[in-house]
Parts: C-alpha cells; sequence; structure tokens
C-alpha cells in the first residue's frame, strides 16, 4: 500500500526527473545530465586530438620523413594542442564539477540550470564549428596559440576564421561556466558549510571558476579583434597600419597561462579529495592548502610574459615576472608537502584511483622542477623554441592535469554509473599510461638540448637523434594502449561491473552520502554539516552551546524544504561565508531556450564565416529573445512559490533579492567578465599609442570632446535615474509604482537618446576603423559602449514592463530586477566614462 | 535577529581580510610592469623610483591586510561558536595570506635595485 509520504516523493521525482524522449534530450538543465554530457564530448575530443598526436609522432620517429609535408604537420600541431587546450581539459572539469559539486557541498542542482544547458550547447557548437575549418580544405595551421602576423589575414585561411569563431564561443561556454561554479559554491552549500569546512575540490574550484571569469573574457576580446582584423580590415595586429604582433601575445598570455592554473588547480582538488580519502584522515594544513590555491590563482595571473622572454622586451619588466615564476614554485610546494604530510604514516589503500595520484606526484614534480628552470630568462632564452619545452608542459599538462582527470574518472565513475571497475584491466591502464608518458616525453629534454626545434615537421640526421625519437613514438603508442584500456574498462564496466554501494572509497565527503547513482534531484533533504568531512563524523556539540541554536535553524530549514510542495524545483541558500541558511533559492526548469539561444548565437558566428550579412542579424535576435523569454519570470510562477508557505514554515524568505539571491551573484560575476573585456580593451589602446610613430595619426584627428560628453552623458543620468529607481522600490512600505515608474522611463528615456547619440558619433567619425590601428581602437570601443547602452535599455524595458503591475508576489523578484538592472546601467555609465577619458581626452591631454 | 549581526567584524573588513594582499599584488604587478614597459619605451626617466613608491605602497597596504587579518582572528573571540570559528579560521586565512603576498611583492622589487645605476 502507499503512503502519503511514497506519494509524495514519486512527486517529488517527477517533478525533478528529466523530460523524456528527443524533447526531453534538448531541454535537459539537470547538472548530472549535461556534466556526463560535458565529459563525454570533451573525452571524444580528447581521443581524436590524440590521434593526432600519434600522425605527429609517426612523422618525427625518424629523420627526414615524407610521412607528411609541412603544412599538414602545422595544421595538426594546430589542431592537437587546441583540441587539448580548449575542447578537452577544462571542459572535462567543467563537467566533473557540475556532477560533483552540487553532491560534495550539499545542493540539489547548480545555481544557474539553464545556464549549465547553455553552456553545453555553445561548447559543442563551438567544437564542431572548430573541426568544421577541416572542410574548407584550408585547416587553421598558426598553432594552438594563433601568434599574429601567421593567423593574420596575410597568411592564414578560411580555417583559421574557423579556429577564431569556434574558439570565440567555447570561450562564451567557460565564461558561462565560470560564473556557474562560483555562484554555486558561493551561495548554494548545505548548511552548516561555512568556508573552512568547505572541501578542498570545491576551494579549487572557487578560484578556477573565477580565474575563468577573468581570463576568458580577454580572450574573448582577442579573438574577437582577431576576427575584426581578418574579416573586416581592421588594423589592430598590423603593423604596417599602427598595429602590433606582440599585442596579440601579450592577450592571448594573459589569458594562456592562467589557463594552466584554471585546469591545474581542480586537478589539485582531485587530488586533494583522493589522497584524504586513501589515507582516510582529514587534509593536512587545510588552511594552508586553502591559502595556496588562493595565492597561485592570483600569482597565475602575473606570469603572462614568461611566455614572451624571447620577445625582446624590457629586462626591468622580465625580472618582475621571472620571480612571480619563481614564487608560484612555493604555493605548488606547499600543496604538495600537505599531501606527503596527509599521507605520512597512514596506510594509503593502493587503488586504481590513487595509482594515477602517485603518477601525478612523479610526472608534476618533474614538470614543475623543469618550470621552475624555464622561469630563469637566460636559461628559456636558450630552450625558448625546442623541445625542452614541449617535454616540459606536457609533463605539467599530462602530469599535473590528465592524470588527475583520469584519477578522477575511477573514483567517480562508479557514482555516475553505479558499477564498479575491474580493477586488473585498471592497472594496466595505469602503468600503460605512466609508462607511455615518461617515455614519450622525457627524451624530449635531451632532444632539446641537442638542438631539436619544436613546430619543425622534420629534423637532419645529422643531430643523432633518431634514437631518442623512436623511444618517443613507442611511449606515444603506449599511451595511446592505455586511454583504450581505461575506455575498455568504463564501457565494461557500464554494462557488466559489480554494484558498487553508496560509498565504494569510503570517502569523508558528502557525496559518499548518496547512492550510486544519486537520485536526479541529488538530496531529497538537504544535509547539515558539523564537519569539513562529514561522513566521517558529526562533531558533538555540548548542551548549551550557541552551535546547537545555529543547529536547530538548519535543520528546520532542511525539513521545511524536504516537506515543501513539489510543483516547483528549489534548494536552499546559504551565506557565502558562514554557511547559515539565507533563503530558499527557485531553480529553472527544462527548456528549449538554452539550445535555441546558443544555436542563434551559432547563427551569428557562422554568418560572420560564411560572410552572410543577413544571418548575423538573425541569429543574434533569435538569441537575444531566447534569452530574454529564458531570464522572464512568470508572475504565475512567483504566486505559486510566494502562497506555498514554505516562508513560514522554514523561516526563510523564498522569492530573494540582493546579496542573497544567486541572481545578484551572477551578475556581480558578469560585471568582472564585462569589466575584464574593458580593461583589455584600454590596454589594447594604449599599448598600440606606445608602440606608434604618431598617436592619433597625422591624418585622423581625435573625436571632438565636445561632442563626445553630449553623446556619453546621457549614460550617467540613466545610471542616477535607475539607482533612484531602485531605491524608492527598496523603501519600507512602498506600495504605488508611480514613482519607480517616472524614474525607470526617464532612465529609459536618457539610455535610447544615448543610443541615438552615440550612433551619430560613430557613425561621422572622421577616420575609418581600416586604415589605422588607431581608427579600429576608437570605432571598437565606441561601438561597445554602444552595445552596453542597447543591452541597458532592453533591460530597462524590461524593467518598465513588469513594473507597471505588481502583485504582492512579484515586488521582491521586481526588486531584484532592479538592482541587477541598476547594476547594468552603472557599469555601463562608467564604460561609457571611462571610453570618454581614453578617446575623447587622452590623446589631448597626454 | 538577523544572522548578520551575529559576525564581530563588518562584512568589508572580512573582505580586505581575505583579499587585501592578492588585491595589492595584482595591482603591485600590474602598475611595476605598465610603468617599466610604458616608461621605457616611453623615455621616462624616474621609472625606478616611481616603481620603488608604488612597491613601498603596496607593501604597506598587504602588510595593512595582514595587520588586519589578526585582527579579525582576534575578534572572533573564544571558538565556541560556528560563526567566531569561521571568521577565526578568515584571520588565520588572512594572516598566512597576505603575510606571502607581502613577502611576493617585496621579492619583485628587489630586482629594481639592481637596475637602479642603469
Amino acid at each position: 500500500m502507499k503512503t502519503a509520504d511514497d506519494a509524495q516523493l514519486a512527486a517529488f521525482d517527477a517533478r525533478w526527473r528529466s523530460p523524456r524522449g528527443w524533447l526531453g534530450f534538448f531541454t535537459e538543465v539537470n547538472n548530472q545530465q549535461l556534466g556526463v554530457r560535458f565529459m563525454v564530448t570533451s573525452l571524444i575530443f580528447f581521443a581524436i586530438g590524440g590521434f593526432l598526436a600519434l600522425l605527429m609522432r609517426i612523422q618525427l620517429t625518424v629523420p627526414e620523413n615524407d610521412f607528411m609535408g609541412p603544412q599538414l604537420y602545422n595544421e595538426l600541431f594546430t589542431l592537437h594542442g587546441s583540441t587539448m587546450m580548449f575542447l578537452f581539459a577544462v571542459p572535462f572539469l567543467e563537467g566533473l564539477a557540475l556532477y560533483v559539486l552540487p553532491l560534495m557541498i550539499g545542493s540539489r542542482d547548480v545555481a544557474f540550470p539553464r545556464l549549465t544547458a547553455f553552456s553545453y550547447w555553445t561548447y559543442l557548437f563551438g567544437g564542431l564549428i572548430f573541426y568544421a575549418s577541416l572542410l574548407t580544405g584550408t585547416p587553421p595551421d598558426a598553432g594552438w596559440f594563433a601568434y599574429t602576423p601567421l593567423s593574420g589575414p596575410g597568411f592564414a585561411g578560411l580555417g583559421m576564421d574557423f579556429w577564431v569563431m569556434g574558439l570565440a564561443l567555447v570561450e562564451i561556454a567557460g565564461l558561462a561556466a565560470g560564473v556557474e561554479i562560483v555562484v554555486t559554491i558561493l551561495k548554494l552549500r548545505a548548511p552548516g558549510m561555512s568556508l573552512r569546512r568547505l572541501p578542498m575540490l570545491a576551494w579549487t574550484l572557487l578560484v578556477s571558476g573565477a580565474m575563468m571569469i577573468f581570463a576568458f573574457s580577454v580572450l574573448l576580446v582577442a579573438t574577437l579583434l582577431l576576427e575584426l582584423d581578418r574579416a573586416a580590415g581592421f588594423a589592430f595586429f598590423d603593423p604596417d597600419r599602427g598595429g602590433s604582433s606582440l599585442l596579440w601575445q601579450h592577450l592571448f598570455w594573459f589569458f594562456g597561462h592562467p589557463e594552466v592554473y584554471i585546469m591545474f588547480l581542480p586537478a589539485t582538488g582531485i587530488v586533494s579529495t583522493l589522497v584524504t580519502t586513501a589515507a582516510r584522515r582529514p587534509l593536512a594544513a587545510y588552511p594552508l592548502v586553502a591559502m595556496a590555491v588562493v595565492v597561485t590563482g592570483f600569482v597565475s595571473f602575473g606570469l603572462w610574459m614568461h611566455h614572451m622572454y624571447a620577445t625582446g622586451l624590457p629586462e626591468l619588466g622580465l625580472s618582475f615576472f621571472a620571480a612571480a615564476s619563481l614564487m608560484i614554485g612555493v604555493a605548488s610546494g606547499i600543496q604538495i608537502f600537505a599531501w606527503i604530510a596527509t599521507l605520512w604514516g597512514s596506510r594509503p589503500r593502493i587503488t586504481v584511483p590513487f595509482l594515477y595520484v602517485l603518477g601525478f606526484f612523479f610526472n608534476f614534480v618533474l614538470g614543475g622542477f623543469t618550470g621552475v628552470m624555464v622561469a630563469v630568462v637566460p636559461f628559456d632564452w636558450q630552450v625558448h623554441d625546442t623541445f625542452f619545452i614541449v617535454a616540459h608542459f606536457h609533463y605539467v599538462l599530462i602530469g599535473g592535469v590528465v592524470f588527475p582527470v583520469f584519477a578522477a574518472l575511477h573514483y567517480w565513475l562508479p557514482k555516475v554509473t553505479g558499477r564498479l571497475q575491474n580493477e586488473r584491466l585498471g592497472r594496466w591502464g595505469f602503468w600503460l599510461n605512466f609508462a607511455g608518458c615518461n617515455l614519450t616525453f622525457f627524451p624530449m629534454h635531451i632532444m632539446g638540448f641537442l638542438g631539436l626545434a619544436r613546430r619543425v615537421y622534420t629534423y637532419p640526421e645529422e643531430l643523432q637523434i633518431g634514437g631518442y625519437n623512436i623511444v618517443s613514438t613507442l611511449g606515444a603508442f603506449l599511451m595511446a594502449a592505455g586511454f583504450v584500456a581505461i575506455v575498455v574498462d568504463l564501457l565494461r564496466s557500464v554494462r557488466r561491473g559489480p554494484a558498487a554501494g553508496d560509498n565504494p572509497w569510503d570517502t569523508g565527503t558528502l557525496d559518499g552520502s548518496m547512492s550510486s547513482p544519486p537520485p536526479i534531484y541529488s538530496f531529497l533533504r538537504p544535509p547539515v554539516v558539523r564537519s569539513r568531512e562529514p561522513l566521517w563524523g558529526p562533531v558533538k556539540h555540548k548542551a548549551g552551546e550557541p552551535a546547537l541554536e545555529e543547529e536547530a535553524l538548519s535543520e528546520r530549514a532542511s525539513a521545511a524544504l524536504h516537506a515543501a510542495p513539489s510543483d516547483w524545483r528549489a534548494t536552499l541558500a546559504t551565506d557565502a561565508i558562514t554557511g547559515r541558511p539565507s533563503g530558499v533559492q527557485v531553480l529553472a526548469e527544462p527548456s528549449l531556450s538554452p539550445l535555441l539561444s546558443a544555436l542563434g548565437l551559432t547563427l551569428a558566428f557562422v554568418g560572420v564565416l560564411l560572410k552572410s550579412y543577413l544571418l548575423i542579424p538573425l541569429g543574434l535576435v533569435l538569441a537575444v529573445s531566447f534569452l530574454a523569454r529564458w531570464m522572464y519570470p512568470s508572475s504565475d510562477y512567483n504566486r505559486k512559490v510566494y502562497s506555498s508557505g514554505l516562508a513560514e514554515r522554514s523561516g526563510l524568505p523564498v522569492l530573494l533579492e540582493g546579496a542573497r539571491s544567486c541572481s545578484w551573484w551572477g551578475m556581480l560575476c558578469f560585471v568582472g567578465i564585462a569589466g575584464s573585456a574593458f580593461v583589455a580593451l584600454f590596454f589594447c589602446y594604449f599599448y598600440l599609442w606606445l608602440f606608434a610613430e604618431s598617436w592619433p595619426p597625422p591624418d585622423a584627428a581625435p573625436p571632438d570632446p565636445l561632442r563626445g560628453a553630449i553623446a556619453h552623458a546621457p549614460l550617467l543620468l540613466a545610471a542616477g535615474a535607475a539607482w533612484l529607481a531602485k531605491r524608492r522600490l527598496a523603501a519600507p512600505g512602498f506600495s504605488a509604482a508611480r514613482g519607480p515608474l517616472l524614474l525607470l522611463s526617464a532612465a529609459l528615456a536618457f539610455t535610447v537618446l544615448q543610443l541615438g547619440l552615440g550612433s551619430f558619433e560613430l557613425a561621422t567619425l572622421p577616420f575609418s576603423p581600416r586604415d589605422h590601428s588607431y581608427g579600429s581602437s576608437v570605432w571598437v570601443m565606441l561601438m561597445v559602449v554602444l552595445t552596453f547602452s542597447l543591452t541597458a535599455a532592453l533591460l530597462l524595458a524590461c524593467s518598465l514592463a513588469r513594473a507597471r503591475r505588481i502583485e504582492p508576489w512579484d515586488l521582491t523578484p521586481l526588486r531584484l530586477q532592479l538592482q541587477l538592472t541598476t547594476m547594468f546601467v552603472l557599469l555601463t555609465a562608467l564604460a561609457a566614462a571611462g571610453t570618454y577619458a581614453v578617446v575623447h581626452l587622452a590623446p589631448r591631454l597626454l | 535577529m538577523n544572522p548578520r549581526d551575529r559576525l564581530p567584524v563588518s562584512r568589508w573588513t572580512l573582505r580586505f581580510c581575505l583579499l587585501g594582499g592578492g588585491i595589492a599584488w595584482t595591482l603591485h604587478l600590474v602598475g611595476a610592469w605598465a610603468i617599466a614597459e610604458f616608461g621605457i619605451l616611453g623615455g621616462f626617466a624616474g621609472v625606478n623610483t616611481l616603481i620603488l613608491v608604488l612597491s613601498a605602497a603596496m607593501l604597506l597596504a598587504a602588510g595593512a591586510a595582514t595587520l588586519v587579518s589578526a585582527h579579525v582572528r582576534r575578534a572572533a573571540g573564544p571558538e565556541n561558536h560556528e560563526d567566531a570559528r569561521t571568521v577565526a579560521f578568515c584571520g588565520r586565512f588572512g594572516i598566512v595570506t597576505n603575510a606571502v603576498f607581502t613577502v611576493i611583492i617585496a621579492a619583485q622589487t628587489v630586482p629594481v635595485f639592481y637596475f637602479l645605476d642603469q
């Protein structure tokens, strides 16, 4: 006989279950499903990238080999590097984060489920566009770093455009994933999970997510500028017209070096988790390790120039970066010593995942040592373009990232599939990979010293390195065999593996408390956390301790959410620092909008590739329309949540605003993205100015300051009006919408006025963006301000439409919307003021 | 009672304790590099002096963040309360992190002395 509890559970399950069939596939927003899709897709790209590497190794096995020509070799190393860096490593870790994070921090889903779906689709479409370059007959051949002028219009064919646009989509996916990860960790932790109880994997993902926000936005700017050079004849990277090839290197490596740590930090989080589990004791020196992770995140942004030692930069500048490059080794060293201290005296179970951790220690330490060597400027000058560097970064990336990724695969796969893998096959996979990695890459150090140049398709017999290359190729095939063993084990275990049980590794983190595979909603009743390893023993509080009072609050909130009506999805939101429950976060439901908006964006990018100027606006309109549809909350839904009684039962607000809401934090991240992009544009302007013979060029007068002031000032007024509207709406006892309505209307009118005046100024600029890098810079900055203005106008129009009719349940969502809109309008005003100062005033004042 | 009221220090103090040193280091690196790159190539004579002034200012900022972290640690009081334990953790975290950034800023400033006579 079914009980009331069973019926409630069935209804709850139905509410969270993914829709069935094809429609369900395309509307999926659940973190577990999308996490698996991310991981599977990235592993497919990994297999393709690995296959390309094997072809290159065959070519290099013997001197003066004619297995392939130089052009094909260039294309292969470009595709291989780009695939591994952009399509495999980061997306795999994003997928792992999406799957594991909510289980580990006690949440039912991630903060923005539809953004997750959008991120997946843009990643997939970006990868497909990237590989579609093979169909053009001129695949990209300028390396994964795409140095200009090799990647510019004078040297690279249409395939490079596919590279740029595909990469831009992948960057957008990465930015979305970064926001998702940061906000989820800050806001959706289980009650009681304060910062000091955060699992180390979550610390690393938090820092890595924040790094993605700043690094990917700069790369997005760089790739879009490159495409403007290629498709529209702009001059950012063309020295003949005042551009600079080194500018590309600065922008690219400002992303490129943190990118290594964006991958490496989560890998260290995986290692910390596995070491703790294997030793069955808490991580030693937890606060120091957390500190090391944060320091690594910061300092990694200060290393970009150590990729540019050989470009002739001022020695004083190089010295800062050499010092930073050496200092980051200290932070990594702290982590290594903490792992050793954790394992010291314990009797770790040598399982397959732990074998990969041991392999990580060996390979990564070796890669780290050579990293310290190449941080020394004169040494780097000697080996810069040799195979020594190839050996170094493969030890870091394979030892430091791929081995932990394989460890994670073995460790969490039983959780995903509910089945254990074959230990014997797993050990074969490990030893093949370990031996293969060292056989492939260790000889490259020696070959580099002997003078083997990188990125060159062959070498003369006189170098006498044929033997090393044969060993290296043999190692590459061993690694391939190791990967095949992992895949076979994976597929075999899904069908025939023994049942894994809930906690096959006896881990102390919350993911071990779930069944394998976990329910689609993860936690029916959100857990209350009392220690850093909740499954290894809660802290006992003495009677009368204030801690008990906090727990009572958490238990009440958790029980109320458990008993909540099942016709909407929700999870507990907590304070970012203390982990106290701060509200109930309503979560988005399945929708086609993320797919359609990603499709719209892809169409616009394809329009750029095909130079189809109808497709570009069509795609953009499609993308914006579905974005608006996905984000526009329904009043009926708000009413349902408002009248559910959950607020009274849990003692927490259910419709959130301000810093309690995930959306507020999401907008803060977006401001970080947009701000970084603007700073990158300002940097471009001043950098080009520095190297220009005259700035502006003699035949181009700078824009008139008075006209510029008139064109930009309305945005300051709009920001003021929006801010006042927000204040009025937040005032206690607010009942009539009249005041905010008038202020919002004024803000909208000012923004539209700026759009008109700004467009007129842009259209009547006395120079062309194609003549000189000065014109290109000015044009792009003014254009970006206009794009921000347009977005602000759309947001204000939405707020205005909603403010016209306010029901009691709509008031809090409207306040939130106005807070977010105001934040964006303020950012736009700030960007406009900065642009005005740089474009209109700086050339006259400096 | 608003849960936020339980914290013994303000949110801004906590943020400075957690991120102050990192932000000071970032400003130092970007500022020093910009002065070196733009100053040297632009022919500006006072590059070294300017970098030393910037370094001193950022050393002070990172040092101040370390001291504020020590204050946060003390303000947490006896750790018999989860909020107090969390604040104490932030304090300890801040002391070590900001001290490390202070050392890094100092280490990155040393090469300037080598270039002083050039």
